[in-house]
């Protein structure tokens, strides 16, 4: 199935595979509104037993659209907020197991999309992960710092990370817990297929079910708030 | 229901309690009779340390899910809330715990060890196991806090609660879950060398350590009425 911007494929092994095939990958309030397409037609397709989300090239997504900022008004901008978050908690607790496999850059808001994911695969030898936010000028909601701990609880990571915004390759994404493994790229989706199958074991996983589980260790932990500090 | 647990007292200041009753699930007269055992911990002035134990292949089964479908609504509540009390008491005991998992430490089993200080298990048999996912079973917002109150958030939670690992003993020490993995003879010996290091040569005022436990182990249960 192709949406603007995004593809989404069924293997043999009922896994859907959602490739972000729009360039860089950088989020604006449609790109957010392709994503929920995206997970609509997912959610019509009960099989559906694993997503693998990555990206083509040389970015899994590198965030926000700088030209497309500059050209919104303060009320557009909430607006795509409100829908980011949204859709970070949509992602999070979804009842499918969800991998993300980091083929290439993943800044900011596509760090966050391979954060929401419950595993992060990503090629060992190419692209960063970064929050550049402090370098921006662009403070975190409380919903984003929220989500970064409840999936890295590492402090050390938060001050590398979060605060002072390095760029990290995957080793060291590896070290700071953020990433779960670095893996040699032409494997990166066969990996990312053995990392869902080993987690679901053998189990029966209930869509709705297994989404309420997610919300039960995640959602009640995330407050409530998509607008960030003013500086 | 009375025999389900021994009490032993050695020379040197620990308590042992041992579960001995098959696969060691627990029903209310099960949690009625932990509680007299602990307080008959307690009420012995020379114990400094507390190990708890199965027997055989089972450390503790957890919740006897078939009693439980036996009962009415109002039991099934009560045991529910006497269940979520017993392992609250455990948590912030006024001496130090140590859980010798002998063997498999499923769901209740598993969040009884999760209660006490210490774990240990064993390299070759038992496994840690949180089976709630795989069996439909949400947790509960108590026994919720109570897991995050040991588990980290993140990769640990992800796997022993979300995904509902089975967790042989280098595996639940690899995330931090247990604290040693030595043969079940050897146990005993480790989990008093544990508490000892703890207590050193002037010990711990059980006031103090019960009190440290709610601070620092409370920070996301109500224990006001503990």
């Amino acid at each position: 199935m192709d949406f603007v911007g995004l593809s989404v494929r069924l293997t043999d092994e009922d896994v859907a595979v959602v490739t972000m095939c729009n360039g860089d990958n950088t989020f604006t309030l449609d790109y957010v509104r392709t994503w929920n397409q995206a997970l609509d037609f997912i959610d019509t397709h009960p099989k559906i037993v694993g997503i693998i989300t990555t990206g083509e090239g040389r970015s899994f997504s590198t965030g926000l659209d700088v030209d497309w900022l500059k050209a919104q008004t303060a009320q557009a901008l909430d607006e795509y907020h409100e829908a980011l978050h949204k859709l970070y908690k949509r992602i999070l607790a979804i009842g499918i197991t969800t991998v993300a496999a980091v083929n290439g850059h993943a800044i900011a808001e596509g760090a966050f999309i391979a954060l929401v994911h419950d595993f992060r695969l990503m090629r060992e030898d190419r692209g960063w992960v970064q929050w550049p936010e402090v370098h921006m000028k662009l403070p975190f909601t409380k919903t984003m710092v929220d989500i970064f701990k409840l999936k890295v609880p590492c402090v050390i990571s938060h001050r590398e990370a979060l605060v002072f915004g390095k760029r990290l390759d995957a080793k060291r994404g590896v070290a700071l817990g953020i990433i779960d493994r670095a893996v040699p790229a032409p494997s990166l989706m066969s990996e990312a297929l053995v990392t869902l199958q080993k987690a679901r074991g053998n189990m029966k996983l209930d869509r709705h079910f297994f989404g309420v589980m997610k919300e039960d260790l995640y959602t009640n932990y995330i407050r409530r708030e998509s607008s960030a500090a003013k500086l | 229901m009375a025999g389900t647990l021994t009490l032993n007292f050695s020379d040197d200041g620990f308590a042992t309690i041992q579960m001995v009753n098959g696969e060691n699930r627990f029903q209310t007269p099960v949690i009625d009779e932990w509680n007299r055992t602990l307080d008959s911990v307690l009420q012995n002035q020379s114990v400094r340390g507390l190990l708890i134990t199965g027997s055989g292949k089972f450390f503790s089964n957890g919740i006897d899910l078939q009693w439980l479908g036996q009962q009415q609504a109002e039991a099934t509540g009560q045991f529910m809330s006497k269940l979520q009390d017993l392992m609250r008491r455990i948590l912030v005991f006024p001496v130090p715990t140590a859980a010798l998992i002998n063997g498999h430490a499923f769901g209740g089993g598993a969040f009884l060890a999760l209660a006490c200080d210490f774990r240990i298990m064993r390299p070759d048999r038992g496994w840690l196991n949180w089976p709630e996912t795989a069996i439909g079973l949400r947790f509960g917002e108590p026994l919720l806090q109570l897991a995050r109150t040991k588990i980290p958030a993140g990769k640990v939670q992800r796997e022993a609660l979300l995904f509902a690992k089975r967790l042989s003993g280098p595996e639940a020490k690899d995330l931090d879950l247990v604290d040693h993995v030595v043969e079940d003879s050897k146990m005993a010996d480790v989990a008093k060398e544990m508490i000892n290091k703890c207590l050193g040569k002037n010990g711990l005022g059980r006031d103090i350590v019960r009190v440290m436990k709610k601070d620092i182990y409370g920070k996301e249960l109500d224990l006001s009425k503990l």
